[in-house]
């Protein structure tokens, strides 16, 4: 197991966002978590990441426990992420935005000095890895100027260029038009296959996650009420009552 | 590919040596144009150490977006440490620069580290205080600082034993300190640490995210920006023999500000420009008039809400809007 | 006994600062502008009761014409300078309003404001109160009586009023407002003008007490702004709780150490206590 989960609890005020969580999520896996809205996903996705400290509970990484880390530490131990509203440098060329991301992995964000030949190699990484996500021959271009599918395609790769071992990502998918997801949903199975990646997927859009996860993690009302594979989980009656009963996407 | 990169950089750094080389010409001009006006010469140092401040403001807001209404704290900071060191440890600049730094780091170190976790409008208040404190702290140990008379009798400075006397020196001197300043902005401009500063300008967020540790860097920035208005206020003092409490009145931090508003933020040449023309038009504005503050707080009103990017760098936006429509510029995309 | 002294002038400082302040969240609160010229218009206030006052005019008088002219000013600052920069980045509403106090000051300055002015004392209030063995002069406990009245009131007027409905609602979301159709235009100009006014009426009042010049307004903004971080920005109750803070940090600073390193003492709590609450006292400032 490369995460686990151990009875994650988080309230806002009297609203028990996220209530005794727990989550194993496989090595190499694209793992999602779907749910009705207000189901506490994005808090639970949130405490991963170290956006929000959890009131108890504990978070493991790779055994190690990474329970109220700041998103820093995480970003700089293996953990990366995506966000829901895109979030990359928009002024900068898409280029310096993988860059910015591979000195930070190398610890010389605060450099006064960077050799030409350091310089050379960590472009060449970026552009490498701009490649792999389909941005190839855009690497000059503003980031702010990329279609929407390009720019959460370069969000993805900022996220790569962390060398991390898990990759989180908050609704990929949406706000994205048909052949856009496809797109994404296509990067992300390859990101998998080819590097070996394991993916923490938040989702609204339940046909593609069916399509693209191992394993699948069904919240309600800050709780978990299935954890399966996806055949099991279409299956699942207590998932068909929270959808039925839930406002839902799909 | 590797070639696109290097010439890219060549071209960015050539911007900015043409720029220094441009300032360092008018500069060196200006003692031959001043011959016989030993006034003129005295103007022109007072800007220099204008633009230095200015630039000192700029590390911070143009490289960080954190934007101080008291910077004139670490201005007088630096005035009045430098001068009571020199009327009491040595009066050699070397030494004296060396103690103020260090004084500037340790102060602005401790005193940063709360103040850059605050958000913008906060940070604004805070620095206001913090100027508002320094002013009150000159009154409260007047008996060392002169209190509201100023700090009087500083000796000449002087270097390795010579006394820097002449005009000329001095302006030279100056002059030397902003070029080297401006060097060193454009340097760390395009160092990995300046570009991780415009990173966190534009989005801390993500930032943070890809394992920036933004606190950190903000808080360099900060001391960066503290040490380089310090290091004003040392040579102000030096040159002028004196400092008052003025130095650190919000007044003043109001004309820093103005510099590097009226210059655009974050341009680096842009605040040392508008240093520079503001000192002048201060000056020959107040001979005419006393009222100059109606003039200074009209003009810094209509700047805000006519041109947000000051008048420089809305200059510097068309020239770079004009150089996008050429046609090989984009071609790599 | 020395104590309790110190707490009454502790609370006749808080007060004061109470009105003003209260000024300074009402105009952070709807238009999220942080007002640096507010001390200006402190200055402004007092200089125009002492011109009233120098005029013949009875002191009661002045108490009113004079906030109600600064905040008829206010009214014309939001019009024609504040109106244009509203869908503006936060910075810009800041460097405006700084700009503004440099020109207020400017202004002030050219109007008698470099030399103190002095304003009596009105006869009625004149001489001291005494209380088991503390004294306190008689003005200094009508401007607390007066600062607690007016707050009061404002805060009435918010809670039962049209306008205080829709300062409310504009003060929890702007946008929310919008929805709700309340003119946006009319409700800032409306809240800059209350501000400005507020602000000179309790400059008018402290004049006897401070005295009235260009700036004289300078330091009891810097005191507002610590108060207002204490408190949370935006957070009305929060401005209350702390303005008496402020005021007995500062008075019993002032008793012991002397007057300008008690500003140095505040100035260390207000960071000490944003290492841990950088929200203020009821944790509902606001941080963007």
């Amino acid at each position: 197991m490369i995460l686990e989960v151990n009875e994650l609890t988080k309230h806002f005020g009297g609203l028990k966002a996220v209530n005794g969580v727990d989550l194993r999520v496989e090595q190499g896996s694209i793992h999602s978590i779907i749910g009705p809205n207000g189901a506490g996903k994005t808090t639970l996705f949130n405490l991963i990441t170290g956006s929000i400290p959890p009131m108890s509970g504990t978070v493991l990484f790779d055994g190690r426990d990474i329970t109220g880390w700041p998103p820093e530490r995480l970003a700089r131990g293996g953990v990366a992420r995506t966000f829901q509203r895109t979030s990359i440098f928009m002024d900068l060329p898409v280029l310096e935005n993988v860059a910015l991301a591979i000195r930070s992995r190398e610890g010389c964000s605060a450099s006064l000095w960077q050799s030409h030949q350091h310089e050379d190699e960590a472009a060449d990484e970026a552009r490498g890895i701009l490649a792999s996500v389909g941005l190839r021959g855009r690497e000059d271009a503003k980031a702010g100027m990329l279609a929407h599918g390009y720019q959460r395609a370069l969000d993805i790769a900022i996220g790569l260029a962390l060398k991390p071992r898990l990759i989180l990502m908050d609704e990929p998918l949406a706000g994205m038009s048909r052949g856009d997801r496809e797109t994404i949903a296509a990067l992300i199975t390859m990101l998998r296959e080819t590097m070996g990646l394991t993916i923490i997927v938040v989702e609204h859009d339940v046909g593609m996650v069916m399509r693209l996860s191992d394993r699948i993690t069904v919240m309600q009302h800050g709780t978990v009420i299935a954890d399966a594979p996806p055949d099991e989980i279409r299956g699942n009656e207590a998932v068909r009552q929270a959808y039925l009963h839930g406002s839902f996407a799909q | 590919m590797i070639a696109t990169t290097l010439s890219e950089r060549r071209v960015r750094s050539r911007g900015g040596l043409v720029g220094l080389a441009v300032i360092a010409a008018t500069g060196l001009c200006l003692p031959f144009a001043s011959a016989g006006q030993p006034f003129l010469l005295m103007l022109a140092s007072h800007a220099l150490i204008a633009a230095i401040l200015a630039l000192s403001l700029d590390m911070l807001t143009g490289n960080t977006g954190l934007l101080s209404f008291g910077h004139a704290a670490w201005y007088g900071f630096g005035a009045y440490v430098a001068g009571l060191l020199s009327k009491s440890v040595s009066s050699d600049i070397a030494v004296l620069i060396l103690l103020t730094l260090a004084a500037t780091l340790l102060v602005s170190g401790a005193v940063g580290a709360i103040l850059v976790r605050q958000v913008g409008k906060t940070f604004a208040i805070l620095t206001l205080a913090l100027s508002q404190i320094m002013f009150a702290l000159v009154f409260v140990f007047s008996d060392i600082t002169g209190g509201e008379d100023g700090l009087q009798g500083i000796p000449m400075a002087t270097f390795f034993g010579a006394q820097i006397v002449s005009p000329a020196t001095w302006y030279a001197i100056l002059l030397g300190a902003l070029l080297l300043a401006l060097a060193g902005a454009l340097h760390i401009r395009h160092a990995p640490l300046g570009r991780a500063w415009l990173a966190i300008r534009e989005n801390s967020e993500r930032a943070r995210f890809i394992g920036m540790n933004v606190t950190l860097l903000k808080l360099i920035s900060y001391m960066i920006s503290a040490s380089l208005a310090s290091l004003a206020g040392l040579l102000f003092v030096l040159f002028n023999g004196a400092t008052s409490p003025d130095l650190l009145h919000w007044l003043e931090s109001g004309k820093v500000l103005m510099y590097v508003v009226l210059g655009g933020v974050g341009t680096i040449f842009g605040p040392v420009i508008g240093a520079v023309v503001f000192t002048l038009a201060e000056h020959y504005v107040s001979s005419f008039t006393d009222a100059w503050l109606i003039y200074f707080g009209a003009l810094f009103v209509l700047i805000v809400i006519v041109a947000p990017g000051g008048l420089f760098g809305g200059a510097a936006r068309i020239a770079t809007r004009l150089s996008a429509r050429k046609p090989g510029r984009r071609a790599a995309q | 006994m020395l104590a309790l002294s110190l707490v009454l002038n502790g609370i006749v400082l808080g007060s004061v600062l109470l009105l003003f302040s209260l000024g300074l969240t009402l105009i952070y609160g709807v238009g999220r502008i942080v007002n640096f010229a507010h001390g200006a218009l402190f200055s402004a206030g007092a200089m125009a009761g002492v011109w009233l006052v120098a005029s013949g005019v009875p002191f009661g008088v002045a108490l009113v014409v004079a906030p109600v002219a600064v905040g008829l000013i206010g009214v014309l600052i939001d019009w024609a300078i504040l109106a244009r920069i509203r869908d503006r980045p936060m910075v810009d509403s800041l460097l405006l309003t700084f700009g503004l106090a440099l020109l207020i000051t400017g202004i002030l300055y050219e109007l008698g404001g470099r030399n103190v002015q002095i304003m009596p004392v009105p006869q009625v209030l004149g001489g001291v109160i005494s209380l088991g063995g503390i004294s306190l002069p008689t003005y200094r406990v009508f401007v607390s009586v007066l600062a607690i009245a007016l707050t009061i009131a404002l805060i009435l007027f918010l809670k039962n009023s049209k306008w205080g409905l829709r300062v409310r609602a504009a003060n929890d979301d702007p946008e929310m407002g919008a929805c709700i159709g309340i003119d946006r235009e009319r409700l800032m100009h409306s809240v800059v003008g209350v501000s400005a006014a507020l602000a000179a009426a309790s400059g008018v009042a402290a004049a006897p007490i401070f005295t009235a010049h260009a700036v004289v307004g300078d330091k009891i903004l810097i005191l507002a702004f610590m108060t207002v971080i204490l408190g949370g920005l935006g957070s009305l109750r929060g401005a209350v709780v702390a303005a008496y803070a402020v005021g007995l940090i500062l008075v019993f600073g002032e008793g012991y150490f002397g007057g300008q390193l008690a500003l140095m003492l505040l100035f260390i709590v207000v960071m000490a206590m944003l290492i841990n609450w950088p929200r203020g006292f009821f944790g509902e400032g606001r941080t963007e």
